[in-house]
């Protein structure tokens, strides 16, 4: 009896902390100004954006996507999407990620490797490993409007 | 320049597999990556490979498809697993397939050597076979009132051997760009097992040597999570009859023994490359042997036999990078054949291509 009792509880210890994990996964998002900070303020968000397009210019899975974008331009509004998104005081205006996006066939593939690129900026730039899951999470949830290339099983 | 060069070397490969499936190449050909196989996902989402060969945990599935494939990818996985407890060792190994991120097959093989631990059975079935006045070991027919052969049925070197295939296939959701609202990825799957044990044996476990397993699995990643790290969270529901995982047997005496079981698992990405986690699976408890009510000392046997604890673990796993995983943790498998705490450590490699 004890021991099915010992088992049922730490069973439910188990499921409890997948529970709890669910519920609490939400620590930490509500510091996105202190993420802006922790990117460098501006400063620091345009040095993280030139590395990133340099990165991703020597990226063969995907530099030739960009072989005929305005870089000035993409790293323009790269600055402002990435400081608005880490909580920053700018504004983007450019069009939203399905319109610039749209026809170009993107792959998961592609997402990713672009995904990898901003990575190593990042940590080429010291960020914290939770700013960086900040704006990671930010991105990842963006897929489903930039990917448009479907696999044959979906 | 020298991701391109492997990709032209698998241009016969991309060619068979065209002829496998004409439409991929099309879809991927419009966005000039006609590269069949690849390794197209984020680092750490082809997880570790669970010892029933399925890509999750040490000891349970995810829903996760195995190696780093796209939904444009193949992606292929093998894994080597050496689990080594108070009076059992096990080792596993096999290999999987990720097709399009959608469909997972995969193979394992699992040998569970008695060791020692082969003698001090024999000596208890012996007990049981004498009713406890065992003349001394050796100079007896141990199991015959069993139905088994030979003085010492076990021996000091004997392994039990089971084959696992398995199929998972993904429903729904991403564990990676579901990241703004609740929806988990859920798999559903499907193991054949075959355990080699001898029909004696089998008789006189009252098990079958055949059997499927069946499960769902839900599993969600919040790459802000915890902390701001990186946090998974997975559920699966087991439908199995299989006495510790298959190794001993499928069913008991009192029939099939399907059961509907909880299993989950919980990590934390410290950093991109190391996971720490820990995983909770129940085991269906059948009947082994004989009625539990039954004649005396066999039922006393029976009873010690059939004793199942849940599988328990925390892990540690490591990806330098998307070719290699390392994994160690502390199982706790609780009894098996008799024997208590059966804890130990748990080693695992997976590489995928």
């Amino acid at each position: 009896m004890n021991n099915k009792l010992s088992a049922s509880l730490r069973k439910g210890a188990i499921i409890g902390a997948s529970i709890c994990a669910l519920s609490f996964a939400g620590w930490g998002t509500a510091n996105a100004d202190s993420y802006y900070d922790q990117f460098g303020g501006k400063a620091g968000v345009t040095a993280l954006i030139n590395t990133f397009v340099g990165n991703v210019a020597n990226d063969p899975h995907i530099n030739y996507y960009f072989a005929h974008t305005n870089i000035p331009a993409l790293k323009y509004a790269l600055v402002n999407q990435v400081c608005m998104a880490v909580g920053g005081p700018c504004k983007y205006t450019g069009p939203s990620m399905t319109d610039a996006h749209r026809g170009l066939q993107v792959t998961t593939a592609a997402f990713n490797y672009l995904s990898q690129d901003m990575i190593d900026a990042m940590d080429t730039h010291r960020i914290p490993i939770g700013a960086q899951n900040y704006l990671l999470a930010i991105l990842a949830s963006l897929e489903p409007q930039i990917v448009t290339a479907n696999g044959p099983l979906g | 320049m020298k991701n391109t060069l492997p990709c032209r070397k698998r241009w016969i490969a991309c060619a068979v597999g065209a002829a496998l499936a004409a439409s991929p190449l099309v879809a991927s050909a419009a966005i000039g990556q006609a590269c069949l196989f690849g390794m197209g996902r984020i680092l750490g989402t082809g997880a570790v490979t669970a010892v029933d060969g399925a890509a999750g945990g040490g000891i349970n599935p995810w829903a996760v498809i195995s190696g780093y494939g796209t939904n444009q990818q193949i992606g292929a996985t093998a894994f080597y697993s050496h689990v080594l407890l108070n009076n059992y060792n096990m080792d596993a190994y096999g290999a999987s397939v990720g097709l399009f991120n959608r469909i997972e097959l995969s193979y394992a093989r699992q040998s569970f050597s008695l060791g020692n631990t082969g003698d001090i059975l024999d000596n208890r079935i012996l007990d049981v076979a004498t009713g406890g006045h065992a003349p001394g070991y050796g100079s007896t027919s141990v199991s015959s009132a069993l139905g088994l052969s030979g003085p010492s049925f076990f021996g000091s070197n004997y392994q039990l051997n089971q084959d696992i295939i398995g199929m998972k296939v993904r429903l729904f959701g991403n564990i990676v760009y579901d990241q703004n609202w609740w929806e988990p990825q859920v798999s559903v799957g499907i193991d054949y097992h075959h355990n080699e044990m001898p029909k004696n044996l089998a008789d006189t476990l009252h098990v079958t040597r055949n059997a499927m397993s069946y499960y769902v699995s839900a599993t969600k990643v919040w790459l802000h999570g915890i902390f701001g790290l990186t946090t998974l969270a997975d559920v699966n529901i087991d439908v199995t009859n299989a006495n510790q995982q298959g190794l001993l047997g499928f069913g008991g005496v009192n029939g099939m023994g399907y059961k509907v079981l909880p299993a989950a698992s919980v990590g934390v990405f410290l950093n991109r490359h190391v996971v720490l986690g820990g995983e909770y699976r129940a085991m269906p408890q059948n009947q082994l042997i004989a009625p539990s009510s039954g004649a005396g000392n066999f039922s006393t046997l029976g009873n010690a036999v059939s004793k199942t604890s849940a599988w328990k673990d925390v892990y540690v796993a490591w990806f330098p990078y998307k070719q290699l995983s390392l994994t160690a943790a502390y199982v706790d498998l609780g009894t098996i054949a008799t024997m208590k705490n059966q804890s130990g450590l748990y080693l695992s490699m997976t590489t995928s291509f």
